[in-house]
């Protein structure tokens, strides 16, 4: 570790990683901050993500690959379900593995990266970043850069720090606890969302398999639906119910934010990145593939600002624009729409599922879903003919 | 229990940060396996209560 970079990123989950790849890759010097003391644990993530998303962004290794998935079902609150044609296939990952691999890519650009480095505040000069102060085994210190990427997850303060609004509205987070469980009769390559007030209000549940015998099974239930029973409670009480007897390997709690991306990311000499951005999908809660994204924007975005001198807000804001154009416009949409989904009631879920019953298997696509899910906002489906159809 | 301390048990905690995301003063310190509230900043909304999935934090007399 030096004294000075050109680019301080702190957190080395998807979107600090790719940003730390990319900024060395467009000849900065670069150091990548991480908290805990290894890259990829805990795993805090469904793992799930679309082969073709995957695909458009990195370059698949089979080592990242825990199960492919061909299939999904969606149950609703009455135990109807229905299969959705997805036109595609996915995977469940192993994060561990993904964000190791992400990091030695950082690396390999070469940028630095400590483990178990703890920044609890930024270096300031008349108001403007100008580094990070760290504690690391033990010993605080300042580095000092000229442009701080906060990849710090849900729970970021580097933009607080910097003045940025990045406090999450109850009614905007998901509250999530997973379990990974063994000896749970699951269908191989089929993912499950299950749904309703009783299951999950304001969210959703999932049971990812993970090949031999295992799945993430876990749930997100709204901010505001979490005051008399908590997410683990509504886990534990699903569990008792479908697999009593499955083992608990791993317990994980989480929060997802589940809004459009903040209004704004970057100031003179520091940006935001992934879940600190507020960048997941608002619909799925997925951020795996958004985080890769926005990272390699705002890691190339900050390379050509130190080449040309200025980190200035107004350059740096070259990457919101191209995040917007990349991937923020359809968070909005996914936003409007969860809006609505979310408020369905039991009653309303149970017949959508029967109506969905009747539409050919080849026809009952993600969209077709979506279609009759929305039937009383003909606005909103033109909106969800643009991120499904 | 308006004006009482907010106590979040470190042995129950999985340090996940969904209270830090939702605390609006920043009044919660997360490190990897250790948790604290600044009670100089803390308001008492509460908020960090009603969202963690654990049910650690409580307000306490």
């Amino acid at each position: 570790m030096r004294e000075a970079y050109d680019i301080i990123i702190v957190g080395a989950g998807p979107a600090g990683s790719t940003a730390a790849k990319h900024a060395a890759d467009g000849g900065a010097s670069v150091l990548l901050l991480e908290k805990d003391r290894e890259i990829g644990i805990p795993v805090r993530c469904a793992e799930g993500v679309s082969k073709l998303g995957l695909k458009s962004v990195l370059e698949i290794q089979d080592r990242w690959i825990a199960q492919v998935i061909t299939g999904a079902r969606l149950v609703a609150p009455n135990g109807t379900s229905v299969e959705p044609n997805a036109g595609g296939i996915g995977f469940i990952l192993h994060r561990k593995i993904f964000d190791a691999d992400l990091a030695a890519m950082a690396a390999e650009s070469g940028a630095d990266i400590v483990t178990k480095a703890y920044v609890h505040g930024l270096r300031t000069e008349r108001g403007i970043p100008t580094g990070v102060c760290l504690r690391h085994l033990g010993k605080d210190m300042e580095i000092k850069a000229s442009v701080i990427i906060g990849a710090d997850g849900i729970e970021s303060r580097v933009g607080r720090w910097a003045g940025l609004n990045t406090v999450t509205p109850l009614k905007h987070i998901d509250t999530c606890v997973q379990m990974t469980l063994a000896g749970i009769d699951v269908d191989p390559e089929t993912v499950e969302f299950h749904f309703g007030s009783r299951i999950a209000p304001g969210g959703y549940l999932w049971v990812f398999p993970k090949g031999s015998g295992i799945a993430n099974v876990g749930l997100g239930i709204a901010g505001t639906a979490s005051r008399n029973r908590k997410a683990i409670d509504y886990l534990n009480a699903f569990i008792e119910r479908r697999c009593p007897r499955a083992a608990i390997l791993t317990m994980v709690a989480g929060g997802v934010p589940t809004m459009p991306t903040m209004d704004t990311i970057v100031q003179d000499g520091l940006m935001l990145v992934g879940d600190a951005a507020h960048q997941i999908n608002p619909l799925s809660g997925g951020g795996i593939l958004n985080a890769v994204i926005a990272g390699r924007i705002a890691g190339g975005v900050a390379a050509g600002a130190i080449r040309s001198g200025d980190v200035s807000a107004k350059r740096l804001s070259e990457y919101p624009k191209s995040w917007e154009k990349a991937q923020g416009l359809s968070n909005q949409r996914a936003f409007r729409i969860k809006n609505v989904v979310t408020q369905l009631s039991d009653d309303n879920l149970n017949k959508i599922a029967e109506i969905l019953q009747e539409v050919p298997a080849e026809k009952c696509t993600i969209f077709r879903i979506m279609e009759t899910a929305l039937r009383k906002h003909p606005k909103l489906i033109l909106e969800a003919a643009k991120i499904f159809a | 229990m308006k004006f009482s301390r907010i106590m979040i048990d470190s042995e129950r905690c999985d340090f996940c940060g969904t209270c830090v995301a939702v605390c609006p003063v920043d009044a919660i310190e997360l490190m990897e396996s250790t948790i604290m509230v600044n009670e100089a900043l803390c308001t008492r909304c509460e908020f960090c209560v009603d969202v963690c999935p654990l049910g650690v934090p409580e307000g306490a007399a």
